[in-house]
This record gives C-alpha cells, structure tokens and sequence, in this order.
C-alpha cells in the first residue's frame, strides 16, 4: 500500500513514515488515540468542522469549536486524511507510538495553488452532513465583501443569504424566515448577546477581526439549542496561533480598530486582544462640520461614540484539557450638549460577556464541555430640560452554566446536556426628576428568573443512504420573586398588592421540544433532507418602532405573558456540480408560531402609559417559503446566488379586527448576488446586488379633523407596500505583503453604486392652516444612504 | 407634594432616540416623491368632535372624513361640515335636537349646540346623528369637577419674562380621574386651547397634591412655529376638566396620533380610540371643570 501526502505543514509535528508497512508491528485489536487542532495555514485559525479520519476504518470526527479533534483509530501506524472544503486535503501516516498528538494546517485553495490539483476536497458539509438550512462563514469570507464605509461585518454577510433579511437599510437586525429579531439566539463563544449592535445598530458588536466563524441554522436546530424559535447564530472568537505577536486592525471612517494575537508555551495557549473606537468624533465629524450648516443645532451639538474590546485565550493541559477565556465589552453613548431649544439628552447602552469554557476529554469517544458564562446588557437615557429631568435604564443580567457530554459508539454519535441560566431583567425603569424632587416608578419590578433545558440527541445511520439525527429538548422557565404584583380593578386602579419574597415561585412554564432530521443520501453528489422542530421562547423583545434600536426593551415571561411557542417542517434538496466547486441547495418551509408579540402603543415614553404588559397583544404567526442557493467557494472566482420567496402573516385578535395582516418584516422577494475576483496578488474585486421587496406599512387611507387637528384614519395594518429596495455594491482591495509576511491593503468601496433613493420611510406632513382653510398632506418619504465611497486601510504585522 | 413633569422634556426623551440616528445619517440626503401608492378604500363616515360641560349646553361638530390624497382647499374643506344633520341628545329624562349655529372662533365654523339640556354632574348623555342614510350613537357621563388648589407663573430663569404656567390640585383618592387641562390667554387667545399633554390619567399620584407644569400648545399643530412658554405679563386662565375613562382613551390615542404620526419611530399600530358607535369616528365627551386665573407679575 502506498500513502501519499498532499500537503504537510510543519513536518516537526508529525513523523511521516512512508516505509513503513502499516500495521505489521502492533496487534490489531489495540486501539489508539490521536488528539490535535487544526488550523487554517494561512491564518494561524483553527478550522471548526473540519473532518478527521482514518479511512482504513472509515471511522472519523469533525473538529469542535476550537478547532481541537481527537480520534480512536486501529492502528499505531494509521492513514489519517484531514479535510475540509475549501482547503487543499492532507492524506499522511502518523506514528502514535512516538506521539499521539497531531496539529494539522490545512492550505487554502486560493489562486497560487492553483496548479496542485484538487481532488479529494470534501463536501461532507454540505451535502452528506445530516444538518440543513445551514450557513458558515469564516473571517476571510467576511473580510472579502464590498462594505459600507468599509467596515466589513458578519451580521450583514448573512443577510445576504436566502431567507435572512434585514429590519432596514441601516440595521443589523435581522429577520430568519419571517421571525422576529428577538427570534435569532446569538452567541458569542457560547454567551447569549442580546442587541449586538453599536451606532444606532448600523455596525454589528463582532469585530470582523477577532471573529473565527460564523455559524448560522435556519430549520432543523438540533436539541442542544433553545430558547429562541428561527435561528441560531454562533459566532465564535478567534483563538489565533502565531509563534510571533501577530498585529492587526484597520482605519476607517466609521471606526478604527486594532488587534493583536500570539500563542505561548510551546504552542499550548494562545491569546488576543482587540480594542475598537468609533472614528466619527474624532475624524469625521470635523472633516464634516464646514459642510453642515452650522445653525443646524442638532448636529453642532451631538456627540457619538462608542468602543469596545475583546479579548480571549485557549490553554491545553495535558492532553485532555482545554480551556477557553473570552470576553468582550463595549459602550454606545450618544449626547446632546446642554442647549435650551434641546434640553439635554444622553443615551449609553451596551454589552458586556464572559465566558469560560473547559473540554475534557475522557476518551475518544467520550468528551465532557463546560461553559461558564455572564452576559449584560445596559440601556440609558437621560434627558433634561430647564429643570426637569427624566431618565429611563433597562438591563439584563445573565448568568449561565451549560455542559454537554458527547459519546461516539459505533455509527452513533451521542451527545445530551444541562444548561441553567439565572435571569435578571428590569425590562424599563422610569424616573422623573424635577429639582429636588426625584420619582422611581416602582410600577416595573425587577423580574427574577430560572431557564434552563436538558437534552439528548443522537446521529446515527441507518443504512448507507439514510442518517438521522433526533433529539428532544425539555425546556423550563420560572419566574421567582423578589417581586411585587399589583392587583387592578377595571378601570387599572391598584387595589392590592402582593409581595414574593426572595425564591418565591410565581410562574412556571415548561416544553417538550422534539427535534428530528433526516438525510437521504440520493448518490455521490446529492441528497434530499428534511427536519421537524418545536421551539420555545420564554423571553420577548418589546420593539417600539419599523426599526431595530437599542431602546428595544427585553421583557421576560411573566403570568401575564405566555412563551412564544413554534414549530418548521423543512424539505430541502441539496446537490454540488463540477468535483464540488457548485453547490445548489432548494429548500422549503412551513413555520407557525403562536404567542407572538406586539405592543400596541409602543414603548416610547412619551406619556404615563399603561405598564408593559398592558400594552402587549399576543396573536399566531405563519410564515413559509421557498429557498435557492448556488454557491462557488473555491477558485479566483467564488460568489453566491441567493433567492428567497416567502411570506410572513400574522393573525391578532386585537389588531386590525382581528384579520390577517402581514408581518412588517414580510417580504415576496429576496434576492441576493455577491461574487468575488482574485485577479492577482495585488488586486482582488468583490461585488453584491440586491432586490428586495418593499416593507409593509399601516398607511392612511383618510383623514378627518378634530379641534383644528387633522389626524389620520389608518387603512388595514401592513396592506401598503414601499417601493422595492435594489442596490449594488462594488469594491477592490489592493493589497501588498513584504517578504516578510507583512500585509497592508487598502480597500476602496462604493456603495449604493448607481445611487437608487431607497424607500427607508415613508411619513405623511400636514402643512397649512386650517383657520385659513388651507392644507395640504405631502407624503415624504425618507431615504438613508446614496452612493458613498470610502477607503478604509488594513494591515496586518 | 407629587410633582408630575408633565411637559416637553419627557416627550423630548421619547423621542430624542431618533435624533442620533438621524445626525448620524447626515446621509439622509433625500425626501421623495412618493411613487403610486394602491390603497386601500376609504369608507364614508361621520366625525363627531362633541361635548358637554357641567352647567353648559352641548356643542357637537359634525363633519365628514375625507380620502386622504384628495384635495383639500377651503371649498373642500367647507364641504366636510355635515349641515343637514338630525342631531339628538337624551339625558335619561327627556330628550331634545340640537340647532345648527355658526361660530367664526372655530374650525370648522359650524356645530350643533342644545338648549334646554345643561350639563349635570353624574349624568349620562346619549347623543344620535343621522346623515345621508349613516347614523351614530355615543354615550357619556360628566364626571365630578376637581377644585384648583393653586396656579403660578414660573419663569425659566429667575427673572426671566418667558416662563410656564404651574397648576396644583389635589387628585381625589381612591377613585380614578383622567384630566384634560387648557390654558387660554386674555386678549389673545379667543378660545381655551388644550395644553402640550392634554390627556393625563391619574395612575401615579392617585389621591396626592400634583404640581402640574404646563406648556402651551399651538392651537393647531399645523402650525406649530409658537414657542411653548407664556409671557410674565400674560393673563392666563387654567381650566382642569375631568372626564371619563372612553374620553381619556380617546384624547390620548389622539394626541399620540398627533405627536407621532410623523414619526418613523414611534409604533405603527396604534389607533384613536373612538367612543363613537355606528358609522362614525371621533369623540363624545362629557366633562367636569374647575377655572383659575394667573395675573400678571405686579398686579
């Protein structure tokens, strides 16, 4: 037998033995075991998902979240291939008897290497993987796409894709199939992040450049996630390996970043930290201030910024313990310096987390994972005028403890686990403050509350054309005391009050959530796929407006607000072209939802409204539609096509009479084109189109007139639609990297390249006097964003 | 003493979380035309813009809603005025059709007031309309008046000739009370004007001693160039109604709808809550009230 090696990289860790007949000197039934990472060659990343296996056997594993596998195999002299799309594959023999641990670096296929033939490169991801409505991005993915102002981020990468669509021009929020953006779990290593967003939501909390991968699920989510019905976003930090202190970052008009990274011990641990600023106070705004008519008070005196910082660590001990430290912290603040006209405002808001995480490896086939993790979340606003102030604050504390065991037996690949989470909310605290008198609002309590889930889940085969994976989820939410329920008449006069000491149970909720996928492998190169799943939500965010903002308040399950509860049924047919370098995907989808949420008067403070909860309607929602994906990853050309047709209807008794309206996140059409050029090692070119059908809205159908008022007689909720939005993108990246592996590149973006007014609002100005019998009702509709171009510099040392 | 800051800066709050992101978009480079919209019909209606004080005769507007892309000129808007309506209004005792009387003060000029009916405290109103084959019924009670403890002028600086008007009551305990409150001018204003926030539910100073500043509001918010302050010199009368729970509902949907409909902020399911049944829209509102007046600094 002959083995053959594509590519190793570099050869100290590993002995190859070309010579040697395997197997020849140990008995067969002995098993061994190999343990290592493996990264990007390119970049010092671990790769996540990459597969590892012994293909005498046929046994194999897919590396973890860092990057780390560990594989039993037969023999102590095994073939062992490592592959992982988009990356050229390594085929070599490894001796266990002088060292079970291998590190493997996998090339990227990029242009230079053109010439070395790409055989072997795995699909198991897409086609043979049991996992649908799948999307995974990696750092150099996110880096490559044209960017406003040239800040590249993963959040809007993905609303390229089918079946995610964004809240509006500006916003990373985000919309999976027709849910809601509080319906996305968005996890940084592991940590729940509630409004991932800075400026206003125009920039998503994720430095691109401490970002590893991104990982996104539609439809079929596997048990050991919970707790929020349309998707699950996991975005994992890098844990860069460099032998030298590797520097990065970038300067740009929005913001300016740095980052810097480098392993220790022996390759054992390796750590980076990134800090990041907004560039607009100090950049920006004087560049820009001669232009702005300086009578204009709201911009001379607004100020904005925002920063935050990242850092994390990975340490192995031994061979079996690896511990990962990240944490991330950041701050918005926007003011207006003290003016009479204005008054005074002052809004900060941000995110805090901290996550530990510890794998150990009993065997194999056996491994253990604990995360311990603490999640904040702030939002204030102060403003004052004369000598009145009025504050608002709502925050979310999370504390979480998961642990999952995963068990590999045999075509079985077991894994079952507990997660806790110990919630604190102060959905929305209001005080008033005129001089020396100051009033709290103790009408919004703090909500303590427990959440937690246990699951099971197998993969396993059934035959050579059949895999399924299933699972089950139990799911639980209680709500504790200390809390204070105040008990109303009719006419919501307080009347009595009941106070929960500390612990005391007040609401308990609970779900069975069964998960199930199926893979149907039709021949070498496709494969039908379909998956159930039932989700709970046990908590909601109270969106006030059309647009995602951090005022957006978390609210908890209380006895008042039930769990949102769903289900998606999926058929998808997936299927890869030409040795794999195509992959085409359709897939359809039926999701209901009940419990869903609206807040009827909205939440901005501007009146002493009801509380929160009396403001809430519930109601259904469905939404299904269809999906096609085509996808190029590898060559000097790569790119997608994506295009969704779908629709999202919401049913509430207490809105629009109780009829079916749509969603104001439903949308017919989605299409999406990005493609990317690597000319030479000088030039590369990126593009992205795309069309989308306009927002619904409640519009005005009449107007009448009440106490020299004109007010507005609103038509059947969403029946309007703006005009569609359609915009394209273009940028080229010049990059330069010295003999010593410096780079420097210089990024020129435009965007919005034929400057199309998209529709971001439409509103309705009433002009004239009705003493005079004059008037007149213009529709004005608003539009964010004409062409821009920027330039923004990367570099990396 | 419960202090409730019941003015712009609250509003300003609110509302600032727009201003950012509209400064930081020194982007918004454009306001369309707006292309061909396809909306939905419009279904014909009577609007009702009506009240009754205690100890006063009932006055009812009457007007027509109208397509919202129509033209409005003064001919147009003079055909909204529902002229050849039978208007009733029955107190639980006898019953009576109001008369058609024309009013420069107000827009538009003509309502339907009563004669015999005066408004009583306790007392429920039923009022009917009937127009071009539509009709509208409406129910109301004039609740009790609260007394006025006291009303200043409060300057913004010590000094300072511009300044607001501070109101002080103490709300009744034990019961709900919703006020509306207006502020009128003497030789300037012609009629009383409701002020900035003109619907306040008593939910957070139930049964406590209230200080209450007020910002005058635009007679209409058309025009709204009007600073929001009063003169030390003005003479200023405060009227503090009272009403009930449809009316409050009614009035503070409708001053959301004018504070916010030009606000891409602000929720988008929200609706004036109108008592009025049948084919109508708009307000039937029985009120209580008490006067007081703030004279000129030195007088």
């Amino acid at each position: 037998m002959k083995y053959g090696i594509s590519y190793v990289r570099p050869p100290g860790y590993m002995i190859l033995l070309l010579l040697l007949s395997v197997g020849s000197l140990i008995h067969a039934q002995d098993t061994y075991e190999l343990s290592g990472r493996i990264y990007d060659e390119a970049t010092g990343e671990p790769l996540v998902g990459a597969s590892v296996s012994e293909p005498a056997t046929g046994r194999g594993v897919v590396s973890d979240e860092s990057g780390w596998y560990i594989l039993r195999v037969r023999t102590a002299v095994p073939e062992i291939q490592v592959s992982y799309l988009g990356y050229l594959q390594i085929d070599t023999l490894i001796d266990l008897r002088a060292n079970s641990s291998a590190d493997f670096h996998l090339h990227p296929t990029t242009i230079e290497y053109e010439e070395v033939r790409v055989t072997a490169e795995s699909d198991r991801d897409f086609v043979e993987s049991v996992q649908m409505s799948e999307i995974r991005l990696r750092q150099a993915d996110i880096l490559k796409l044209p960017a406003l102002l040239g800040e590249s981020d993963p959040v809007r990468f993905l609303q390229l894709t089918p079946g995610v669509q964004s809240g509006s021009e500006a916003g990373i929020g985000f919309y999976v199939r027709g849910g809601g953006v509080d319906q996305n779990l968005i996890m940084f290593d592991d940590a729940a992040i509630y409004n991932p967003g800075h400026l206003m939501g125009f920039l998503s909390v994720f430095n691109p450049d401490v970002i590893n991968e991104v990982g996104l699920l539609k439809s079929g989510i596997p048990a050991r996630y919970g707790g929020r019905l349309s998707s699950v976003v996991r975005v994992g930090s890098t844990s860069g390996r460099s032998d030298s202190l590797r520097i990065k970052g970038q300067v740009g008009f929005v913001s300016t970043r740095i980052s810097l990274n480098r392993s220790f011990d022996r390759d054992r641990g390796s750590f980076y930290i990134s800090a990041r600023r907004a560039s607009i106070d100090f950049l920006i705004k004087p560049l820009i201030s001669p232009l702005i008519k300086t009578a204009n008070p709201y911009f001379r005196e607004s100020n904005y910024n925002f920063y935050d910082f990242n850092g994390g660590a990975t340490y192995r001990i031994g061979e079996r313990d690896y511990f990962s430290l990240s944490g991330y912290y950041g701050r918005d603040r926007y003011y207006l310096t003290r003016s009479f006209v204005l008054g005074q405002t002052d809004i900060k808001w941000g995110n805090g987390v901290a996550g530990l995480r510890w794998t150990h490896i009993f065997s194999p086939d056996l491994s253990l994972s604990t995360t311990a993790s603490f999640t904040a979340y702030d939002f204030r606003l102060a403003g004052a005028q004369s000598n009145y102030g009025f504050g608002m604050h709502s925050n979310v504390r999370d504390l979480a403890l998961k642990t999952r065991l995963t068990y590999l037996t045999g075509s079985h690949k077991l894994n079952g686990g507990i997660e806790i989470t110990r919630h604190k909310f102060i959905p929305s605290r209001i005080a008033v403050d005129a001089g020396n008198f100051m009033a709290n609002y103790a009408d919004f309590n703090e909500m303590y509350a427990w959440e937690g889930g246990i699951y099971a889940e197998d993969e396993f085969s059934l035959s050579d054309r059949l895999t399924v994976a299933a699972g089950l989820r139990y799911s639980f939410y209680h709500h504790v005391g200390p809390y204070t329920d105040y008990i109303k008449d009719e006419n919501s006069v307080v009347i009595d009050s009941i106070v929960y000491p500390a612990g005391e149970s007040l609401t308990f909720y609970h779900q069975f959530e069964p998960r199930f996928s199926l893979k149907i492998q039709l021949d070498e190169r496709s494969s039908l796929k379909v998956s159930y799943m039932h989700m709970a939500q046990y908590i909601h965010l109270a969106t006030s407006s059309t647009v995602s903002l951090p005022s957006d308040i978390w609210m908890p399950s209380s006895k008042d607000i039930r769990p949102q509860t769903g289900e998606q049924f999926s058929l998808g047919y997936f299927r890869k072209w030409m040795n794999g370098t195509l992959e085409t995907s359709a897939e359809a989808y039926y999701k209901p939802s009940r419990n869903q949420i609206e807040f009827i008067q909205g939440i901005l403070p501007n009146s002493f409204k009801n509380t929160l909860e009396e403001n809430v309607v519930t109601g259904d929602a469905l939404s299904y539609g269809i999906e096609f994906f085509l996808r190029k990853k590898t060559g000097s050309f790569t790119g997608w096509m994506g295009y969704a047709l779908s629709r999202s209807e919401r049913q509430f008794d207490r809105v629009n009479e109780g009829k079916i309206y749509p969603a104001k996140f439903d949308r017919r059409h989605d299409l999406s084109l990005a493609g990317m050029y690597h000319l030479n090692e000088l030039w590369s070119f990126s593009s992205v189109f795309i069309f989308v059908s306009g927002n619904a809205m409640t519009v005005p159908v009449g107007r009448y007139i009440i106490q020299n008022n004109l007010v507005n007689e609103y038509g059947a909720v969403n029946s309007f639609r703006m005009p569609p939005y359609h915009r394209l993108d273009l940028s080229a990246t010049r990059t330069r990297i010295t003999d010593k592996g410096n780079t420097s590149s210089w990024i020129f973006s435009i965007y919005n390249v034929y400057s199309r007014a998209n529709p971001f609002y439409i509103y309705f100005e009433p002009t004239g006097n009705l003493d005079e019998y004059k008037l007149e009702v213009d529709p004005v509709m608003m539009s964010l964003f004409p062409v821009i171009p920027s330039i923004a510099w990367r570099f990396e040392f | 003493m419960f202090v409730v800051n019941a003015n712009r800066s609250i509003l300003r709050a609110g509302s600032s979380i727009l201003i950012p992101v509209l400064v930081f978009a020194w982007l918004v480079w454009s306001c369309n035309p707006v292309p061909e919209l396809d909306l939905p019909q419009m279904e014909d209606k009577i609007v009702v813009d009506g009240w009754i004080e205690a100890g006063d005769q009932s006055r009812v507007f009457l007007t027509r809603n109208t397509p919202y892309f129509g033209t409005v000129d003064s001919s147009s808007l003079r055909d909204l005025v529902l002229s050849r309506a039978m208007v009733t209004l029955y107190d639980g005792d006898t019953s009576e059709v109001l008369i058609l009387r024309k009013d420069e003060r107000f827009f538009p000029p003509f309502f339907y007031e009563g004669n015999s009916i005066y408004g009583e405290t306790g007392k429920t109103y039923t009022l009917t309309a009937e127009y071009g084959g539509k009709s509208i019924l409406a129910e109301t009670t004039v609740p009790p008046s609260v007394p006025i403890d006291t009303s200043y002028f409060d300057p913004i600086t010590e000094g300072d000739s511009m300044g607001y008007a501070v109101l002080e009551f103490t709300d009744p305990a034990g019961e709900k009370n919703y006020y509306r409150i207006y502020t009128k001018r003497v030789g300037v204003d012609n009629k009383y004007i409701p002020t900035f926030l003109m619907a306040i539910d008593d939910k957070f100073f139930d049964g406590k001693n209230v200080r209450l500043t007020l910002l005058r509001a635009p007679e209409s918010y058309l025009d709204v160039s009007d600073d929001n302050s009063f003169r030390s010199w003005d003479s200023i009368l405060i009227k503090l109604c009272t009403m009930d729970r449809a009316s409050y509902d009614f009035w503070s949907s409708y001053q959301e709808e004018i504070l916010n409909s030009t606000n891409p902020f602000a929720a988008s399911l929200s609706e004036i809550r109108s008592n009025i049944q049948g084919d109508g829209l708009g307000i039937w509102a029985g009120y209580g009230y008490s006067v007081d007046t703030i004279l000129p600094a030195g007088n």
